[in-house]
């Protein structure tokens, strides 16, 4: 009997002072944390949608946010859109600039990724991926190639999947060309 | 066997005689899993060592005072704790290399080299001693991986450490990057290593 309460008086001991110290540093780290997405954020904006100065958020949902964008003057310059949904393995966090008629996407950015690395993940790299997302027309929806093309070869419209990773290629179009629907109805609903 | 000795067969033994990946064939899940490319391989040994050398001090100084029939909860919650602080830690502070390590560092809790060192070393010896065993199976670990990762890497990639080492006549090995390379690699190295081990006894 002794031994027991013993038991489970060492258990508790050890998971309270585990979990004091724990919540001890994740107070301590947050704000760390916090202002590294913050910042984020905020250079993904200047990468997707080039020459901004400033910008204002103009719908904030927690999966699904729309920044405008402005240059120096003030002078709308297009929105830049923060959008998540489901990869391979887990939640992808993509942004990805649009001029203000939204007719043209001018680059992507993937802020967040869990996907195989080595594979999957080369969806952040700039010299075999991204670089397909540059000046895309959006007219309509964003067709992945499959098998890639050669790069003169892609319509406007299209770009390349990655070899060894069809389902995150997919994925991110998918995500962007639900985003895509989206922003043209909150942006012509004001 | 005098005392210093023994204090540094603590240490050496880990990085070949009783290697945790080619001798005791443990933490397998991380071996085959973040060794396609040699990057990932040193980020996952860092941070293997610091988990490893840090739950065997505590695990060792708070021995006598955990009961048998907890004693696994116990360590496992120790070495949680020193896997979300190495995490939390470097979102904070280095934000690029806590993105590229990804969903790794968390899964250190399940690696069972941490869990099978303290449950045979931690638990019974000094805390020197322990600091010691903890940094020589740690390092043979680090060695196993990078071994693993270069192979896949070069053979899957061309490339070492991010480095182009072959030409642009190698036609990449697609399967060496895949799950399936890994185990090709694993079993190769292993048997190896085993080989050498027989030889070198006989000897």
């Amino acid at each position: 009997m002794k031994s027991r309460v013993y038991m489970v008086f060492v258990l508790t001991l050890v998971a309270v002072i585990s979990s004091g110290l724990l919540a001890y540093f994740a107070v301590y780290t947050h704000p760390y944390i916090e202002k590294n997405k913050k910042a984020e954020v905020e250079k993904a904006i200047k990468e997707v949608v080039p020459g901004t100065v400033t910008n204002k958020i103009i719908k904030d949902e927690n999966k699904f946010k729309i920044f405008a964008c402005y240059d120096k003057d003030g002078k709308t310059l297009g929105y830049a859109v923060y959008t998540v949904g489901t990869g391979f393995q887990d939640l992808i966090t993509i942004m990805f600039g649009v001029d203000k008629y939204l007719d043209k996407m001018f680059r992507l950015e993937v802020l967040e990724q869990k996907e195989t690395p080595g594979l999957g993940a080369k969806i952040t790299d700039k010299d075999l991926f991204l670089k397909f997302w540059k000046n895309k027309n959006i007219t309509g929806e964003i067709i992945l190639a499959k098998p890639p093309k050669g790069e003169s070869e892609l319509k406007d419209n299209e770009v390349n999947a990655i070899s060894g990773a069809t389902i995150s290629s997919r994925s991110v179009v998918s995500i962007v060309n639900k985003a895509l629907k989206r922003v043209k109805e909150e942006v012509k609903n004001g | 066997m005098d005392e210093n000795k023994s204090y540094l067969y603590d240490f050496i033994k880990g990085l070949w005689k009783e290697n945790p990946v080619l001798v005791q064939l443990l933490g397998m899940c991380p071996t085959l899993a973040v060794t396609n490319a040699v990057v990932n391989a040193v980020a996952m040994s860092v941070a293997v060592v610091f988990v490893l050398t840090s739950s065997a001090i505590i695990i060792s100084a708070i021995r006598k005072f955990i009961p048998g029939q907890v004693r696994i909860a116990s360590y496992i919650v120790v070495i949680a704790t020193f896997v979300t602080m190495a995490d939390r830690y470097l979102a904070a502070f280095y934000p690029a290399q806590s993105k590229a390590l990804g969903p790794f560092i968390p899964l250190i809790v399940v690696n069972c080299i941490i869990l099978g060192r303290m449950e045979a070393f931690a638990s019974k010896n000094s805390i020197f001693r322990s600091i010691l065993d903890a940094l020589g199976m740690s390092f043979g670990f680090a060695i196993a991986l990078l071994l693993m990762a270069s192979f896949r890497e070069i053979l899957g990639n061309g490339t070492w450490f991010n480095m182009r080492v072959l030409g642009s006549w190698w036609d990449n090995w697609m399967v060496m990057i895949l799950p399936p390379g890994a185990f090709l690699t694993l079993g190769t190295i292993v048997g190896f290593s085993k080989f050498l081990q027989t030889k070198f006894k006989k000897a």
